[in-house]
């Protein structure tokens, strides 16, 4: 308790440079523990997108590109997949189920994706979590739309409401579906993966909305009260997720749709391919992580001047401590202690200020990013983290602490 | 005896090549008031610095209070410093970010002996006794005037009855009127406890108030600068 009053005291005697030591340590801090939290809740996120499948298919293209467009809704694909392949394959005994992906549509920035029913009922997320509503129920009627959590919540739509769909995929469309407009059947709860950020409509759905046109503008078509949802074939789909009944069954099958005479197809394993894609952004990782520890370094080098630089104005100090019978470890200690003591204050703001900052900007991080980051920060890496910033701040006030110890054994 | 030194060396360097002090023989008898007098950078305070055992000398017998310095190691030294030895300066003898109360606490802080004697009524009575009121004691040291610094200082050193109070140039930067006011509180109280002093001090006007005075350049064989 001696030591540590000491240290407070004396530190709060020398408050202005010690204020600006605490402010540097405390921004490296913030940033070193908001890069390894954002850069581990990103990874477990874009890990958790998708589990449970076993296999995605689409038109021949690369790996990455059928995961992006098939899963996080970005990009385009090269081709279609005719829906007799989809047919053929699907029908295939080794397979459980399959959801069938067709994009192209928009709405308001927001990807339409048309499937079957069977999307709600096998997708899944995160460690094998299954869709759930938050309102409603599945699209059961030609125009009915479900909406994933962050459309309705940033659209303000609800049950009931009628939305119209763009043609394509961009931000801003003057090819609107404004004849055939679609009534909220359901609102998807929160998933953390891009399904929040997707409306979700039947496959007849997408073809009826089409039906009138050809490639980018629109012909007169039939009127929306004639159409009926039986009546509308399928004429492909963008990719398709399968299930399959044994797992051991999945290279045989993925070889065999590599293969596939009909048309060129390209089967992926999803953990494999999104391993493979966030290796891509390994190096950016890297990249971020070594900026924060260089930031770190440099604050604690500032820390260790800091104390250095007081080391002469303490000569008289360490003289009125020895004569009072301390002993030259006791001033290594306190010096020690002193650095430690700004270490500790800096974590404690440092986690405070990304405590608030994660908050406040948590909502729009998923909005405008597709990030979900959990507010809390304490993990075994952040807590081994914050460890190895300690043992740094020991080290590099070692050099301080021993020109105290030296001064300290030749005091005359 | 408080003071028992015989044939003592020391010198900066290892080899022992530039003695500073050689004395072959010097005593402080308990209770006894020594000034000691000499040029600066005669080694004065390296005499100090090697009766309070901060430094340890190069060869010879160094006996304080009937303990063999020369013997001990940093740590005992260190250790013995902290119960027996009191020691005041010209300057710089308060942390100026601690308060009186605090400054003399920690004094007893590294003293083993005097820690279980129910200390901080016994603070509180000497620094009352010093003239310091307890409004005074709870200020910053900086808002204290010099004076009463130096009767802290004084309290500091003494709250753990030293056997020897070493008192290096204390009264240099005082007024005469601060002057004799410190050397009257130090007198009564080295008296009262029956405490050593062994003062140094370039002003010879003191000399009424000690047993003996002696310069340091008759003692010491040593080469000086």
């Amino acid at each position: 308790m001696v030591f540590l009053g000491l240290a407070f005291k004396s530190l709060i005697s020398r408050r202005g440079s010690v204020v600006l030591t605490c402010l540097a340590m405390t921004v490296s801090i913030f940033v070193i523990l908001g890069v390894e939290h954002i850069r581990t809740q990103a990874k477990e996120s874009f890990y958790n997108t998708v589990s449970g499948a076993d296999l995605i298919v689409g038109a021949r293209t690369g790996s990455a590109n059928l995961l992006l467009y098939s899963v996080f809704r970005i990009g385009s694909a090269t081709n279609n997949v005719s829906w007799e392949s989809y047919s053929d394959i699907t029908a295939d005994d080794r397979v459980k189920w399959a959801i069938p992906i067709s994009l192209g549509d928009s709405h308001k920035g927001y990807r339409v994706m048309g499937t079957t029913l069977s999307y709600f009922e096998h997708y899944s997320y995160g460690k094998k979590r299954n869709l759930k509503f938050a309102n409603g129920k599945p699209f059961h009627d030609l125009f009915d739309v479900v909406l994933g959590s962050q459309v309705a919540k940033n659209l303000g739509y609800g049950i009931g409401d009628q939305i119209t769909l763009a043609h394509g995929i961009g931000k801003t469309s003057f090819s609107m579906h404004d004849d055939k407009p679609f009534r909220i059947s359901g609102i998807l709860a929160p998933t953390g993966t891009p399904v929040d950020q997707t409306l979700h409509v039947s496959l007849q759905g997408i073809e009826a909305i089409h039906l009138d046109w050809q490639p980018g503008s629109r012909k007169s078509g039939p009127e929306v009260n004639s159409l009926v949802q039986e009546d509308l074939a399928i004429k492909s789909v963008t990719a398709f997720i399968l299930g399959l009944k044994s797992r051991m069954t999945t290279f045989e099958v993925q070889r065999e749709i590599n293969e596939f005479s009909q048309e060129p197809l390209l089967a992926i394993l999803p953990g494999v391919a999104l391993a493979e894609l966030w290796e891509m952004i390994n190096i950016l990782e890297g990249v971020l992580q070594l900026i924060s520890y260089l930031i770190l370094f440099s604050a604690l080098l500032g820390l260790a001047a800091m104390l250095l630089a007081s080391m002469r104005e303490r000569e008289q100090e360490i003289k009125l401590f020895r004569a009072i019978g301390a002993s030259p470890g006791f001033l290594f200690v306190l010096i020690q202690l002193e650095a430690l003591i700004i270490c500790g204050f800096s974590i404690l703001i440092g986690s405070a200020c990304l405590l608030l900052c994660l908050g406040a900007t948590k909502e729009k991080l998923s909005a405008n990013f597709g990030l979900y980051v959990e507010a809390n920060i304490f993990s075994t890496n952040s807590v081994l983290l914050l460890s190895l910033v300690v043992i740094a701040t020991v080290a590099v006030a070692s050099i301080p602490s021993l020109g105290a110890y030296k001064q300290a054994r030749s005091v005359t | 005896m408080t003071v028992n030194i015989e044939n003592l060396r020391y010198a900066y360097d290892k080899k022992g090549n530039e003695t500073l002090l050689d004395i072959p023989r010097w005593n402080i008898a308990k209770g006894e008031k020594v000034l000691l007098h000499g040029p600066s950078g005669g080694g004065k305070s390296t005499l100090l610095n090697l009766i309070s055992g901060i430094l340890r000398s190069s060869e010879g017998k160094l006996e304080v209070m009937g303990e063999r310095l020369d013997k001990m190691n940093e740590r005992e030294r260190d250790r013995f410093r902290a119960n027996n030895v009191g020691y005041v300066f010209q300057s710089f003898n308060l942390f100026p970010f601690l308060n009186a109360y605090e400054n003399v606490d920690l004094s007893l802080y590294f003293s083993q002996d005097a820690k279980p004697k129910g200390s901080k009524q016994e603070i509180e009575n000497l620094l009352s006794e010093l003239n310091l009121s307890k409004s005074d004691c709870a200020k910053p040291i900086r808002k204290l005037s010099i004076g009463q610094q130096q009767r802290v200082a004084i309290a500091r050193s003494l709250i753990k009855k030293p056997g020897l109070l070493i008192a290096d140039e204390p009264t240099s930067s005082l007024d005469e009127e601060n002057r004799n006011q410190f050397m009257s509180v130090l007198l009564d109280l080295i008296n009262e406890q029956d405490t050593t002093l062994l003062f140094v001090s370039h002003d010879l006007s003191l000399r009424p108030h000690f047993n003996r005075a002696e310069a340091l350049a008759g003692i010491n064989q040593g080469k000086t600068n």
